[in-house]
This record gives C-alpha cells, structure tokens and sequence, in this order.
C-alpha cells in the first residue's frame, strides 16, 4: 500500500476524526495529510507547529522525567482532540489525528500506535 | 608555597566561605496559625540577600516565594499582595509541622513581581486571616466543577502559578519542575495556547505522554496555569473530566 494509501485509510478507518497529517517537524511542514473537507493551508501551517513545539522543544526534555521525552502528546481543545505521535524511525516526524470532542480517546491512542507501524512500513 | 600562591588560595578560601549557600530545612516555631505566620513573616524580615524561600507543610504542599532585604518580591498591584497573603494565611493553618528552607537566588522575583515592605505585607496577611474563605486546605483554587477543580482532581501531583508565572502553591512532589524548568514550560504553554487559540481552540489542556499515571499536564486560562502529574485515573478520567468543564461544542457544519 502506497503511502498516500496508508493516510487516507488511517483517516477512513477513524470515523471521530476529520484529518490526518503527517508532519516533517524540523521543517514545520506537513507533507501529507487528508481530511473529510479540504483544510486551509494556514491551520495544516499550525498543526506543524504545535506537534514540533510539542516533540521538540527543550523545555519538555528538561524537567528530568523520561515521560517528557514523549512519543504520544495529546491536547483537548474546547471544540477537537488533537493526538499527536511521533514516529519511532524518524524522531523528526509525526502525524496528528485531529477529532472531533467526544471521540473515543483510548481508541484514538490505540489507532494512532496501529497507524504508526502501517505508516513507517509505508516509508 | 609561595606568597603569591597562598594569597590565591587564601582568596579562593574567603570567596567559598562568603559565597550564597543553601540552607538546610528547618521547622518554624508555634503551633497557632497566628504564632507561624508570625514565623514566616520573620523569615521574611530577616533575609538579606536575595533569597527563594520555600515554606512546607507537614502534609507535603510547598508555597515557595523570593525574598530580599526583608522585602516579599509579590506580582504587581494589591491583588497580587492579597493572594500572597492569602496564600500564607491559608498555609499557616495547615495541620502539622511547617518548615523553611532557603536558597539564594540572583533574580529579584519574577517578571512582573515588585518587592512589599514587612508592614504592607502584615497588614495584607491580617486581612486575609479575617476572609471566611481562608481555609487550611487552598492548594486549589476551588474543587467544584472549575478548570482548577478538574486539574485537581485528575492531577494529585501539581504546581498551580498566577498569570504572570509566579508559583502560587504546589502539591510538593518531586517529580514537578523546578523554578528553572516550569518557566520553559510555562513559555511553551503560552506558545502553545496562541496556536490553539489561532485554531480556534483555546482553551487547551496538552499531556504529554500515552495517558498513564504521571504523565505531565499543562493547561491555564486568563487567572493562570497549571502543571501537574496525570493520577491514577488516568486519561479516560481526565477526558471525562474535561467534557464536563468544558461540554462539548455541536459540530460545526463544514466537518
């Protein structure tokens, strides 16, 4: 299955999510997503942004915990669940599954380690 | 050994004697609020240098504040006075043993923090001891249905600042940042708070982690922030937690 692939079946096989990006963090760019309807340019620009401030930022690395040092973040916003993994191959990128409020969060974070494997396999 | 050298020596002997040190935990005398508070304020009072003070209660909760020239270094303006005093008041009533310990700081405060004089600050204490609403146990704001409320009851391990960054109170766990650590983390949740606010979702609670016990948690509103360790609930409490904070809105038509 092509990459491409893997992203939209990520995102069909999620039915609380309405996007999928997959993100170069060091970069801040999203360099694939799908989503239910077409998403502006400037909040894929967003999403970059937050997953590298989330993964890479300093200040999460130095509070002397291992748990810091992430692979999953998650951050409940007054109208979406944003869950952001890391990749384990490539410590630089990783996707967001963005969902709406409500959605099943412990499914969400099983969905995203099952995406993780297809995705780098995919690679 | 030559003059010259035992002059360095000597030098470098006088400059580790006089140079800032730690000082070791010790428990305020009296057993009455009136007779600790009392104790705090003559911390207070008598540190010179500047000095982050950090007063703890028997039960593990920590208020840390900065101190110098007998001065409290306290956020701008009386609010921020009242809620330091408020704060000591509350902390006085704690059940237990209270004690101190110090450390030298080179900062004057916080961002944002103005030194009080003794007086200001008695004055502002004796008037929080006469607010009903000073009780023994504030290490939260409010445990009703609130941001705070929620915070506190998904994170039994945190550490709670005002606005401006100042550490208000916290649980005093180990595992909570440093002064050093939770102002880089408190720079990233701003950060963080204008992108989600830019996506249309502020407020925001981030956690970092796969939702176990420990897990670390930022989230603040317009009054503050808070950091803490996600609890044994877990990750399904805290999201159960937050839809009753915050219910969630209906969908939006181009989702």
């Amino acid at each position: 299955m092509s990459f491409r692939a893997v992203i939209e079946a990520g995102l069909d096989s999620a039915p609380d999510c309405i996007a999928l990006s997959y993100i170069d963090m060091r970069a801040r760019l999203v360099l694939n997503s799908a989503s239910r309807t077409p998403l502006p340019q400037e909040m894929l620009d967003r999403v970059a942004n937050v997953a590298a401030r989330l993964f890479l930022a300093p200040a999460f690395g130095a509070t002397g915990n291992a748990s810091e040092m992430a692979e999953q973040a998650t951050i409940l916003g007054s109208r979406h669940i944003y869950l952001f993994q890391r990749m384990q191959t490539l410590p630089d990128h990783a996707f967001c599954l963005l969902c709406r409020r409500g959605a099943d969060a412990v499914g969400l974070r099983r969905h995203a380690l099952s995406l993780r494997g297809r995705l780098a396999h995919a690679l | 050994m030559t003059l010259s050298t035992e002059i360095v020596t000597l030098l470098a002997g006088i400059e580790r004697t006089a140079a800032p040190r730690a000082r070791p935990e010790r428990d305020l005398p009296g057993t009455s609020a009136e007779s600790r508070l009392e104790a705090m304020l003559g911390t207070v009072e008598g540190t010179v240098l500047p000095r982050r003070l950090s007063f703890n209660s028997e039960g593990g909760v920590r208020l840390e504040l900065t101190a110098r020239s007998g001065r409290l270094f306290a956020p701008g303006g009386e609010s921020g006075l009242a809620g330091v005093a408020r704060a000591l008041v509350a902390h006085a009533r704690r059940e237990g043993r209270l004690s101190v310990s110090s450390t030298p700081t080179s900062d004057d405060g916080e961002e944002g923090e103005v030194s009080f004089p003794l007086a200001e600050l008695r004055a502002a204490c004796s008037h929080a001891a006469a607010m009903p609403e000073v009780e023994a146990e504030p290490d939260t704001p409010s445990g009703d249905g609130t941001f705070y409320g929620l915070i506190a009851k998904a994170c039994p391990v945190r550490a709670e600042f005002s606005e401006n960054g100042t550490r208000l109170r916290d649980t005093g766990d180990a595992s909570l940042p440093d002064a050093v650590g939770a102002t880089a983390l408190l720079a990233e949740l701003a950060a963080l708070e204008t992108e989600m606010a830019a996506l249309g979702d502020a407020p925001a609670l981030v956690m970092l982690g796969d939702g176990r016990e420990g897990d670390l948690i930022l989230c603040g509103d317009e009054t503050g922030a808070v950091l803490g360790r996600l609890g044994g609930a877990g990750w399904s409490e805290l999201v159960r937690l937050w839809d009753a904070v915050l219910p969630p809105e209906p969908a939006v038509k181009d989702e």
